[in-house]
């Protein structure tokens, strides 16, 4: 599990909110109807509206980038969890990662390293040729 | 393969393999776990690079 510590700020907060959400904006009308708890309770657990709304943006965040958040203090934690292995994997991709698994952190970072460079070769070719001839392989 | 999670770095390297061409892909399992050797490595890259250029010239 990797964690990544996140200073919010109410500027953050807005930014994130102005990039995720775009015109979307919360309802505490909404959230109690979703969760059947009322506006007032809503209220008096997470201390007045400003934190409410604060709490509901972190939880978006967290929601479209995959984290779990963990509030501590005036500072958020998006915490990454280790996702579990898709069963649809290809037996290619298994492979791929038994090849990195087999690696140590300086490997798996050089075989990271040398297929980022192999998937900018490739997306440099198919920005240069033409649209309706761009089919792969 | 071992475990039933895959970790961050994983992950990462999931998402870029599966972005790749299948040519791409061939390439990188080659280079597999001899990825210090320096002159497989520069070869992989020369390769991606020469199918570019045919590809170009083709179109």
């Amino acid at each position: 599990m990797l964690n990544y510590a996140m200073k919010i700020s109410n500027k953050s907060v807005k930014d994130g909110l102005t990039e995720i959400m775009d015109t979307e904006t919360l309802s505490v009308d909404d959230v109690a109807a979703m969760t059947g708890v009322s506006r007032p309770t809503l209220y008096r657990i997470i201390d007045g509206k400003q934190q409410f709304v604060q709490r509901s943006i972190i939880r978006k965040i967290a929601e479209k980038t995959g984290r779990k958040f963990v509030i501590d203090g005036d500072s958020v934690r998006f915490v990454i969890v280790d996702k579990p292995v898709n069963d649809n994997l290809t037996q290619q991709e298994r492979e791929f990662l038994d090849i990195l698994r087999g690696l140590d952190d300086a490997g798996k970072d050089a075989l990271i390293d040398l297929a980022g460079s192999i998937w900018r070769a490739e997306q440099l070719t198919k920005k240069r040729r033409k649209p309706s001839e761009s089919s792969e392989d | 393969m071992a475990g039933g999670t895959v970790d961050e770095k994983e992950a990462e390297a999931l998402r870029i393999f599966r972005g790749l061409s299948e040519f791409g892909k061939g390439l990188l399992m080659i280079v597999g776990s001899d990825i210090f050797n320096d002159s497989l490595r520069a070869e992989i890259v020369r390769q991606v690079e020469l199918r570019n250029i045919q590809k170009i010239e083709v179109n």
